[in-house]
C-alpha cells in the first residue's frame, strides 16, 4: 500500500501525464470561472475524448479538471457576487462583501489557500479512508440521510443572521419550491402549471444565480460606483487571506473534514456542504458580529469544504461504485469506458492507480492556487473598474448560467424572477441562504422519509446514527437559546453594550 | 413606500402563496399531499407570525412618526409638520435617485433577457452590451462597439468553437428557420458577393 502510495506520485509527472493533467486544469479554470457551465457540464463534454487514453492519463484530465472548479468558481463569486459554480455560492456572502470593503484581494486569498488546505485534505480523506470505508459508507442508509438532511437544514437557524424567525420562514420557502415537480412516489405533477419543464422541479443553479448574483448588479448600477467601495487594497491583503488561513487554521481543517465526510455520504455534496460549513464557521466563531458583512471565516469555511468534497466523493465511487452525485456518476462512466471496475481491485491490482487520483488531485490544487496567486491582484483590480462597464458581462453571465444548467430559456426567466425576489428580500433584511438550503434539501427529505417510513416505520427514528444526528440537530437548533437564556436564568444582569453603527 | 410597509405587504405575499399551495394539494393522492401539508401548514403558521411581526412593527413606526431608513410617507408628515431640513431633502433626493435607478437597472435585466431571447447569446451579446454602454453608461461608440465586440467573440470561441456548448439562436434565426443570426448574415454576404 505505501508502495503504490509512492508509486501514484511518482506517475504524476512521467510524460505526458503531467501535460495531459495541465490541460485538465486549464479546462477546469476556465470552466470554474464560467457561471452555469459546471464541472458537471465539462465533464460530460469530456468524456468522449478519453476513449482513447490510458486510465491514468483519462483520470489526469478528467479529475485535474475537476479539481479545480470549485477553487476558481469562488473567484467569481467574491469579485462580482456571481457564483461561477452552485457550489460556490456560500463564498459570496462574505467573499462579495469583502470586495466591497476593499479586501477583494484578501478574500480571494482565503478562498485560494483555504481550497488548497480543502483539497488535500479530501485527496487524504481519500486515500486513508478506502481501505476502512466500507462499514460507514454500507451503514448509511435512507432513515442516515434523513437525519442527515434534518441536520442541514437545522443550519438554516444559524444562516438566519439576526431574524431566526425570517430565516426558518426564507427555509421553509425553499422546501415548498423543492416540491415543484413530478411527485417521486406517484409520479403526479405538484405545482407544475401543466408545462412539462418543470417535471423536474426547479434547477438550484438558476435559483442561485438570479437570487444572488441580480441584486448585487442592481446594487452596483445604484451606487455608481466600482464593486469596491473603499480604497484598493495592497498586495498585502493576498498575504493577509493566506495568513487567515493559518490564523484560523482549526475553522479551515474542520470545515474541511466536514467537506470531506458530506461528499463520501452518497446523496448530498458540495451544495449541501458548503452551507454546513458556512453555519459551522458562524457557530464556533467567539465574535459573529462580523459575519455577513465581510468575515473572512465565511470564506474559509465553505472554501475549504467545497473543495475537500471531491475526494470525499471519490471514495463511495472507487471503493464500491456508488456514486455519490451526479458527477461522481459521470466519472464512474469514465471508470467503464477504460475497463476500470470499481470495487476491491482497486485497492489491490489498481492500487497505484487509485493513489494517483489522490495525487492528481493535490498536485492539480497546489498547481491551480499557485498560479492564480500570480496574477490575483489584477483580478482584485476589477473591483475597482467602474460598475457600469462591467454590468454587461456580468449580466450576460448571468443569464448564461441561467440557461446552462439545462439549455432551456424557461430556468433564464426563473433566473429573473428570483433576482427580483432576491432584490426584494435584500431590502427587507430576508436572509437569502436558507431558501437555498431548503431548496437543496427539501427533495433528499421527501424521498428519504417514505423510503425509511415504508422500510421500517417509525422505528427508523430510534437507529443509532439516526438518534444522534438528531439529537445534534435539535442542538444546533436549540444551543444558542439556551446559551441566551441561562445567563438570564441565573440572574446575571444583562451589560449594555453600545455598538456604533457601521458605515 | 417605507421598508416596514414593504415586509408587510412581502409578508402578505407569502402567506398568500402558501395558502395557494397548500389550497392546490388538497386534490392530489395521499402520498403526494402528505409532504406539502406537513410543510406548507407548518411554513404557513410561521408566516403569519411574521406578518403579525411585520405590521406590529410597521404601526409602531408610523405611530411614532420615526423616520424610517427608506423613503416613504414619513418625509411627508415631517413636511406636513412644518420641519424642513437641508439633510432631510438631500437624503430625500438621494432616495429618489436611488430608487430610480433601481427601475432603471431592473428595466435594463429586462432588455436583457428579451435581447438574448431575441437574438441568442452570441449577436445579442453583441448588441446588448453596445446598447447598454452607449445609452446607460454613456460611454463613447468606440468604446461600445469594442466591448461589444468582445463579448461576441467571448460567446464565439468559448462555447462555440472550445467547449461546443449549444446556446439558442434565439426567436429571430429560429423564424428565418438559420441556424444563427451572424451564419445567417454571413452566408447572404456570401451569396452577395457571388
Amino acid at each position: 500500500m505505501i508502495e503504490a502510495f509512492f508509486s501514484g506520485l511518482t506517475a504524476v509527472f512521467t510524460y505526458p501525464t503531467f501535460f495531459i493533467l495541465l490541460g485538465g486544469i486549464g479546462i477546469g479554470f476556465a470552466v470554474g470561472i464560467l457561471p452555469g457551465v459546471g464541472g458537471l457540464v465539462t465533464l460530460a463534454l469530456m468524456l468522449p475524448f478519453v476513449f482513447d487514453m490510458s486510465p491514468t492519463h483519462a483520470f489526469a484530465f478528467l479529475l485535474g479538471m475537476l479539481a479545480v472548479t470549485s477553487t476558481t468558481g469562488d473567484i467569481t463569486s467574491i469579485l462580482f457576487g456571481v457564483p461561477g459554480e452552485s457550489i460556490s455560492a456560500a463564498t459570496i456572502i462574505d467573499g462579495h462583501a469583502m470586495a466591497k470593503n476593499g479586501e477583494a484581494g484578501r478574500a480571494l486569498g482565503a478562498a485560494l489557500m483555504s481550497s488548497l488546505v480543502g483539497g488535500v485534505v479530501g485527496a487524504l480523506a481519500l486515500a486513508v479512508s478506502i481501505p476502512i470505508v466500507a462499514p460507514l459508507v454500507l451503514s448509511f442508509k435512507s432513515p442516515e440521510f434523513l437525519a442527515l438532511a434534518l441536520l442541514g437544514i437545522t443550519f438554516l437557524a444559524s444562516l438566519s443572521g439576526n431574524s431566526r424567525l425570517k430565516g426558518m420562514l426564507s427555509g421553509g420557502l425553499g422546501l415548498v419550491l423543492a416540491l415543484v415537480g413530478l411527485d417521486p412516489q406517484s409520479g403526479a405533477p405538484r405545482y407544475t402549471f401543466g408545462m412539462a419543464q418543470l417535471w423536474d422541479g426547479i434547477g438550484v443553479v438558476p435559483v442561485t444565480v438570479g437570487l444572488f448574483a441580480l441584486p448585487e448588479v442592481v446594487d452596483l448600477w445604484v451606487r455608481g460606483t466600482s464593486i469596491a467601495e473603499r480604497g484598493p487594497g495592497t498586495l498585502g491583503g493576498v498575504r493577509e487571506g493566506v495568513k487567515d488561513t493559518f490564523r484560523y487554521w482549526g475553522t479551515t481543517v474542520r470545515c474541511s473534514i466536514i467537506g470531506a465526510f458530506i461528499g463520501v455520504i452518497p446523496g448530498l455534496g458540495a451544495g449541501v456542504s458548503q452551507w454546513v460549513a458556512y453555519g459551522h464557521a458562524f457557530q464556533s466563531a467567539s465574535d459573529k458580529s462580523r459575519f455577513g458583512k465581510g468575515d473572512v471565516r465565511g470564506v474559509l469555511g465553505p472554501g475549504a469544504a467545497n473543495n475537500s468534497g471531491l475526494g470525499g466523493a471519490l471514495v463511495p465511487t472507487i471503493a464500491f461504485g456508488v456514486p455519490g452525485n451526479v458527477v461522481m456518476a459521470i466519472l464512474l462512466g469514465a471508470f467503464l469506458i477504460q475497463g476500470l471496475v470499481p470495487g476491491p481491485s482497486m485497492l489491490t491490482e489498481n492500487a497505484t492507480l487509485t493513489y494517483t487520483f489522490v495525487w492528481f488531485i493535490v498536485i492539480a490544487n497546489i498547481i491551480t492556487v499557485a498560479f492564480c496567486f500570480l496574477f490575483l491582484n489584477q483580478l482584485a483590480k476589477l473591483t475597482h473598474v467602474r460598475g457600469a462597464l462591467l454590468i454587461p458581462g456580468i449580466l450576460l453571465l448571468v443569464l448564461l448560467g441561467g440557461y446552462a444548467g439545462s439549455n432551456s430559456m424557461l430556468d433564464v426567466g426563473i433566473t429573473l424572477v428570483f433576482g427580483l425576489l432576491g432584490l426584494v428580500m435584500v431590502h427587507i433584511d430576508w436572509p437569502r441562504p436558507p431558501l437555498i438550503l431548503g431548496l437543496v434539501l427539501g427533495g433528499l427529505v421527501e424521498r428519504n422519509f417514505f423510503i425509511a417510513y415504508e422500510l421500517h416505520g417509525l422505528a427508523f427514528l430510534l437507529r443509532p446514527i439516526v438518534f444522534v444526528t438528531l439529537v445534534i440537530a435539535l442542538g444546533v437548533l436549540f444551543l444558542p437559546s439556551i446559551q441566551n437564556a441561562v445567563p438570564r436564568w441565573l440572574g446575571f444582569k444583562e451589560e449594555k453594550v453600545i455598538v456604533s453603527e457601521e458605515d | 413606500m417605507s421598508r416596514k410597509r414593504i415586509d408587510v405587504l412581502f409578508s402578505a405575499l407569502v402567506v398568500v402563496f402558501l395558502a395557494w399551495a397548500v389550497w392546490e394539494a388538497r386534490a392530489w393522492p395521499l402520498h403526494s399531499r402528505i409532504f406539502p401539508w406537513s410543510i406548507g401548514i407548518a411554513v404557513l403558521l410561521l408566516a403569519l407570525v411574521q406578518l403579525a411581526s411585520a405590521a406590529r412593527g410597521a404601526i409602531r413606526t408610523d405611530r411614532s412618526g420615526a423616520v424610517d431608513a427608506a423613503p416613504g410617507p414619513n418625509l411627508g408628515r415631517r413636511e406636513a409638520q412644518g420641519v424642513h431640513s437641508p439633510a432631510t431633502e438631500e437624503r430625500a433626493l438621494a432616495h429618489r435617485l436611488a430608487r430610480r435607478r433601481v427601475v432603471v437597472m431592473c428595466s435594463w435585466i429586462l432588455v436583457f433577457f428579451l435581447g438574448v431571447w431575441l437574438l441568442g447569446f452570441r449577436v445579442g451579446s453583441f448588441v446588448l452590451t453596445a446598447a447598454f454602454l452607449k445609452s446607460a453608461a454613456a460611454e463613447g461608440w468606440s468604446v461600445s462597439l469594442s466591448a461589444g465586440a468582445v463579448s461576441y467573440l467571448f460567446f464565439l470561441l468559448v462555447f462555440h468553437w472550445l467547449l461546443q456548448v449549444p446556446l439558442p439562436p434565439g426567436a429571430l434565426a429560429e423564424s428565418m428557420e438559420a441556424d444563427s443570426l451572424d451564419a445567417y448574415a454571413l452566408r447572404a454576404f456570401r451569396d452577395l458577393i457571388r
